[in-house]
C-alpha cells in the first residue's frame, strides 16, 4: 500500500516537474549534478569526463598542451576570414563580425520559427552569399565553429530562455529527446548521463550532461579530426541500437537547444580534445 | 511486451555498467544475437513456399520499419535485418529470407511500442 502510494507520488512529482518552466529546469538539473557528484563543481563539468578521474584528466592536460587540433583551427580561422565570390565573408553574417559569439547559440529564431545552430548559421550565411552549404559531421564546417567557438573562450553560455510559445514546444521537444528510452537496449540521454555519470561504461566514465555542450567541436582521437556536437549525438544513439538521426535534423537542434539551456552559466572553452 | 523489453534493457545495462567489457564495440552489439523478446509465443507456424511468402513479408517489415523511423524511434537491428533478407533473397536463400523479414517486423513492431510507451514515460526521468 505503501508502495503504490509513493510511486504514485513520484509520478505526480515526475508531471510537476515536467511543467516546470526552462529555468526551474535548469536549476533541478544543475542540483541533481551537485548532490549526485558533490565532490565535483559544477562549472568543472565543461571538461566531460576529465573532471571525473585524476589520472584521465592529467593525460588529457598534457594532451592540450600541444592540441591535436591545433591545425585544423588555424584553415578554420582562414577559413572564415576567406571571402565569398560576391566579396562577403562570414564575418557579415554575424553579431561582432561573428568574433566571440558562440555562447548565444542555439537560439530560437521567431521569426523562422526554428532553433538555428551556428553551424547552420554558418551554412545559411555561405547559401546568402550564393556558396554551397558544408557537411555537417567534420572537415570544414567543424573548423569554422571550431575558430568560432575559440574568440569565445571564457565567455558565459547565454541562451535565451524561451519566450513564445514556438520556442517552449521546440525547447520541450528536445527536452522530451534526451529522457526517452531510445534503440533496442532501452536507453535515453538520462540513463547513461545521469542515472549512472561518474561510473564506468566499458573504458569510458559517464560525464554529466552539464557541459555538454560546451567545447564542441571536439577533437577526438578516435575520430582522428574534429567532429560536430551531433556527431556525438549520432554516435550515442547508435551505440543503443537506434538508427541515428540526420546532423541538424529539427530533433537534434532541439535536442541541442535544450541542452545548451541546461549550461547556461557554464563557460565555453571549444574546440576540445577528447579520447 | 514491455516488460520483456525492460528486464532485457536492465539486464544489459547492469552488464554494461559492471562487466566493463572493454574494447571499442557498442553496446548494441551485446544484442544482436538474441532473439527479439524472449518469452515471446513461439515462432509463426513454419512456411510450406518461402519463396512465395517472403514479399508479402519483406513489405509488411519495411512498412514498420518504416513507421518507427518517421516517429524517430527506428531500431538499427530491424534495418539490418532488412537488408540482410533482401540479400538472402537475392542469393535464393528464400527461407532465410522470409526468417529475417519476419524477425525485423518484430523489432520494428518492438521500436514502436517503444515510442508508444515512452510518449508518456519520459515525464517520470526529469529531476
Ligand atoms: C549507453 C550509454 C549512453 C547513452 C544512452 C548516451 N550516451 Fe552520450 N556518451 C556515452 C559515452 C560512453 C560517452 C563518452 C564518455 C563521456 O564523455 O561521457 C558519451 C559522450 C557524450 C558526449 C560528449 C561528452 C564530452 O565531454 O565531450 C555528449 C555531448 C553526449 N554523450 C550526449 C548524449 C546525448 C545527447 C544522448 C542521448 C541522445 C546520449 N549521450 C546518450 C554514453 C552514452
Amino acid at each position: 500500500m505503501i508502495g503504490l502510494r509513493s510511486i504514485t507520488l513520484a509520478v505526480l512529482l515526475g508531471t510537476t516537474a515536467v511543467h516546470a518552466g526552462p529555468e526551474e529546469d535548469r536549476q533541478r538539473f544543475r542540483e541533481f549534478y551537485q548532490n549526485r557528484l558533490s565532490s565535483i563543481p559544477l562549472e568543472a563539468h565543461v571538461d566531460g569526463a576529465y573532471a571525473m578521474n585524476a589520472g584521465a584528466r592529467e593525460q588529457w592536460l598534457e594532451m592540450e598542451e600541444f592540441p591535436p587540433y591545433e591545425f585544423e583551427l588555424d584553415e578554420g580561422q582562414e577559413l572564415f576570414e576567406a571571402s565569398f565570390a560576391d566579396g562577403e565573408s562570414l564575418a557579415s553574417c554575424f553579431p561582432e563580425g561573428g568574433q566571440g559569439v558562440r555562447q548565444g547559440y542555439p537560439y530560437f529564431d521567431e521569426e523562422a520559427g526554428e532553433v538555428v545552430t551556428l553551424e547552420l548559421a554558418i551554412n545559411r550565411c555561405r547559401e546568402a552569399h550564393g556558396e554551397q552549404p558544408l557537411p555537417y559531421l567534420s572537415g570544414d564546417l567543424a573548423k569554422i565553429s571550431a575558430y568560432m567557438a575559440y574568440t569565445s573562450r571564457g565567455n558565459v553560455i547565454n541562451v535565451p530562455t524561451p519566450q513564445s510559445e514556438a520556442a517552449l514546444a521546440a525547447y520541450e521537444s528536445g527536452k522530451q529527446f534526451y529522457y526517452s528510452r531510445r534503440g533496442q537496449l532501452n536507453f535515453a540521454c538520462s540513463s547513461c548521463h545521469m542515472q549512472n555519470t561518474g561510473l564506468n561504461l566499458r573504458a569510458e566514465i559517464l560525464s554529466a550532461s552539464l557541459g555538454h555542450t560546451s567545447h564542441w567541436p571536439v577533437y577526438r582521437l578516435k575520430w582522428e579530426e574534429l567532429g560536430t556536437l551531433h556527431k556525438r549525438f549520432q554516435e550515442c544513439n547508435s551505440q543503443v541500437g537506434a538508427v541515428p538521426l540526420e546532423a541538424q535534423s529539427e530533433a537534434y537542434r532541439n535536442l541541442e537547444y535544450f541542452l545548451t539551456y541546461m549550461s547556461n552559466g557554464l563557460e565555453i572553452n571549444g574546440p576540445g580534445t577528447r579520447k | 511486451m514491455n516488460g520483456p523489453v525492460r528486464w532485457y534493457s536492465a539486464a544489459l545495462m547492469a552488464l554494461l555498467l559492471l562487466a566493463g567489457c572493454g574494447g571499442d564495440s557498442t553496446p548494441a552489439q551485446e544484442s544482436t544475437q538474441q532473439a527479439p523478446a524472449a518469452g515471446e509465443p513461439a515462432e509463426d507456424t513454419v512456411s510450406t513456399n518461402p519463396e512465395a511468402d517472403f514479399p508479402a513479408a519483406l513489405a509488411a517489415a519495411r512498412e514498420r520499419h518504416q513507421q518507427a523511423m518517421d516517429l524517430e524511434f527506428a531500431w538499427s537491428r530491424a534495418e539490418t535485418l532488412i537488408e540482410s533478407a533482401e540479400n538472402a533473397a537475392a542469393a535464393g536463400d528464400f527461407a532465410g529470407a522470409l526468417e529475417m523479414a519476419i524477425q525485423a517486423e518484430k523489432f520494428a513492431a518492438l521500436s514502436i511500442e517503444q515510442a508508444t510507451t515512452e510518449a508518456e514515460a519520459w515525464q517520470a526521468r526529469v529531476p
